[in-house]
């Protein structure tokens, strides 16, 4: 090990300054003077800029470095990704310029394999998916990257203008009620689709996004207006039902989304006389089914 | 015009296992395929990465059991089909093909020798006497794709063509029936057609033949003494589909309907796999909820509609009831439709009578 000046070990090259989400060095350790070695290759500093930035602005005149023999880009990627130690945290961000680095260097082939460093698991799509982040407009770069939009969702509105994009985090992150992430992706989606399905001008979309999300239940509203032949045939299930059992504490359940051909019914009685009563409520209601049965023809 | 040099054209490579060197008709069929390179390999394991997809051919034996049921779907009836893998995979490349979702890693197979499963089928139609076995080679591949260089499936004709209660089906959506027309017994042999609008063709079923194309094979297979087949599977309801498939039922117009064996019927349907495979595809901004099988279907409600139109239409065309039926779906779809269950319709009891096919065999499930 070795020490080198501060200024020279600011002057190497950066290309492997590709962390914007590193742990910050705590000020204990600066004033104890704690620090990792930095590892250099040539003269290429392979991980440790943040900390180098404190350091300079601790005022520390040098610092402890490791040299490391002649190694291939994808290793010396492998020893900066281990060092960061921050498996499943990395941003989109820094997966993007992981990714450009390779392409840059003609071996993003590798780039699937640093999957378990940076997501602490496999995933052999790692790539084709950064790709695909790498490909979104900026505005939709930061949306996902703040988890308020999943990558998929992104891509299906890459067409539309950056303002749109833009508006449409404003409400995201301005939403008044929480949603969960899976919540708003399925919003999204369904609304995505309804605007594709009904040629939904862009200049509509962010009133059909803003609506819907300060709608009583959004998921609701969304659902409604992706699938309106399901959600009139639930109203009118309920309409009937009302019209009809209102009041008889006789439950009437229809098949799910109205595939099969049982309605279910349930009841309950305390006495032979209130088991009558709901048998001549029954008697009524048999009269009266065709219309539940239209529901399922 | 799709032609076979345009499909042949989509090929490298061919890897051929060592237990169909010796077999006459490799080598015929490499003559046919001369400008591709040839590898011998021992099994399927010996093929690298980069060639395991549709652009290489694979031409192995059929290594265990290339005869099963047509997979049905839980909560819906089967027809009690009985499905013979010959050709595995398809480079036709239809947006909805369920193949997607499983075959993508993998190369077109073919099973050259046929004799083992020429002799399960007849196994199974002596077994089953007096039902109908309805045996089809369309389900893992289109039957007749490349069949014109493998010529596969002129063993099975010639072969089957004495049992009076098997019907062969070969299922395409090609229009390469020439190199069967010369065969002298084709027995109970149904050629069939999946058939679409040929506005929804070129839109959804890739390098597949025209309307026209599979029409006109059709009606040069009847002219030969073939039954046909039409399936009307996957029916999409876009745009003015009622005048779609109103039109292209009656382009069928004068196929006699003793020459027509079946007509099978099913809409739209897709896994969650198949989902992710299928892309952004238009029909998919439709309502579709999901079944007992785990399937996506349109709405019931709408689903019965739809069939109930098509066989009005079937009916307006040929008078007699030819066969139709509906390819996985539940009761009360059936219902809806027919007023009745398959096994309570004439024309379908004969079909849906389900035969002994595995109960007359040591083996008891398909590992193919």
């Amino acid at each position: 090990m070795d020490y080198l000046p501060i200024d020279k070990l600011r002057s190497f090259a950066r290309s492997f300054d590709l962390f914007t989400g590193s742990k910050p060095i705590k000020n204990e350790l600066l004033e104890l003077k704690f620090l990792p070695p930095l590892p250099i290759a040539g003269n290429e500093l392979v991980w440790g800029f943040n900390l180098l930035c404190s350091a300079t602005k601790a005022g520390y005149g040098r610092l402890q470095v490791v040299r490391i023999s002649k190694k291939p880009l994808i290793e010396l990627l492998r020893i900066a990704i281990i060092l960061e130690d921050r498996a499943g945290s990395f941003s989109w961000e820094e997966m993007e310029k992981i990714y450009h680095l390779l392409v840059k260097n003609g071996c993003n082939e590798l780039f699937s394999s640093l999957s378990p460093l940076l997501l602490g698991h496999e995933d052999s799509r790692l790539f084709a998916r950064v790709k695909q982040f790498s490909s979104l407009k900026t505005q939709l770069k930061v949306l996902v990257d703040e988890k308020l939009i999943d990558l998929k969702t992104a891509l299906h509105c890459n067409n539309w203008q950056a303002a749109l994009i833009e508006d449409i985090g404003v409400l995201l992150r301005s939403g008044e009620k929480p949603l969960s992430f899976s919540r708003r992706r399925i919003i999204l989606n369904q609304l995505l689709e309804v605007s594709v399905k009904q040629g939904i001008p862009e200049e509509k979309i962010l009133t059909l996004v803003r609506n819907t999300l300060n709608s009583a239940d959004p998921l609701k509203t969304a659902q409604a207006l992706r699938f309106p032949e399901l959600t009139a045939m639930e109203e009118r299930f309920i309409e009937l039902k009302g019209k009809l059992l209102a009041g008889t504490a006789i439950k009437l359940t229809p098949p799910s989304f109205f595939e099969g051909e049982n309605f279910n019914i349930s009841f309950s009685f305390n006495s032979k006389k209130a088991l009558e009563k709901k048998i001549n409520y029954l008697k009524t209601f048999a009269e009266k089914t065709d219309e539940f049965f239209e529901l399922l023809y | 015009m799709s032609s076979l040099n345009s499909y042949i054209d989509h090929f490298k490579k061919i890897y051929v296992a060592g237990e169909v060197r010796h077999l006459r008709r490799l080598e015929t069929a490499l003559e046919r395929l001369r400008h591709l390179p040839v590898i011998y390999v021992d099994d399927k394991g010996e093929i690298p990465g980069e060639d395991m997809n549709s652009h290489t051919l694979f031409i192995s034996g059929s290594k265990g059991e290339t005869v099963g049921h047509c997979p049905a779907s839980r909560g819906h009836l089967c027809c009690n089909y009985i499905t013979a893998d010959l050709y595995l995979g398809c480079i036709l490349n239809c947006s909805y093909c369920i193949m997607k979702s499983y075959l993508n890693f993998s190369p077109i197979t073919i099973y050259l020798d046929t004799e083992a499963t020429i002799k399960r089928i007849i196994e199974i139609a002596e077994n089953n006497k007096d039902r109908t076995i309805r045996v089809g080679t369309g389900e893992v591949g289109d039957s007749l794709l490349l069949d014109p260089v493998f010529r596969l499936s002129e063993d099975f004709i010639r072969a089957l063509s004495p049992f009076t209660n098997i019907f062969l089906e070969l299922k395409t959506k090609t229009h390469f029936v020439d190199h069967l027309l010369g065969l002298e017994n084709k027995g109970n042999t149904v050629i069939g057609f999946s058939l679409n609008p040929e506005k929804l063709i070129s839109r959804y079923e890739g390098i597949a033949s025209t309307l026209a194309e599979r029409i006109q094979a059709a009606w040069k297979i009847v002219e030969h003494g073939y039954l046909v087949s039409f399936h009307f599977d996957p029916l999409f309801l876009i745009g003015d589909w009622q005048n779609q498939y109103a039109q292209t039922i009656s382009s069928l117009k004068d196929i006699p309907q003793d020459r027509i064996a079946w007509i099978s019927l099913g809409t739209m349907r897709y896994t969650k796999e198949l989902k992710q495979e299928m892309g952004n595809q238009d029909f998919l901004l439709e309502e579709f909820i999901p079944c007992r099988d785990g399937k996506y279907r349109y709405l019931q409600k709408t689903r019965s509609g739809v069939y109930r139109y098509i066989l009005k239409q079937i009916r307006k065309r040929w008078k007699s009831p030819i066969p139709v039926y509906l390819c996985m779906e539940s009761q009360a779809v059936w219902k809806n439709v027919f007023g009745r269950l398959p096994h309570e319709i004439t024309e379908l009891s004969a079909i849906f009578k389900e035969a002994q096919v595995f109960a007359c065999a040591s083996d008891q499930g398909r590992t193919t």
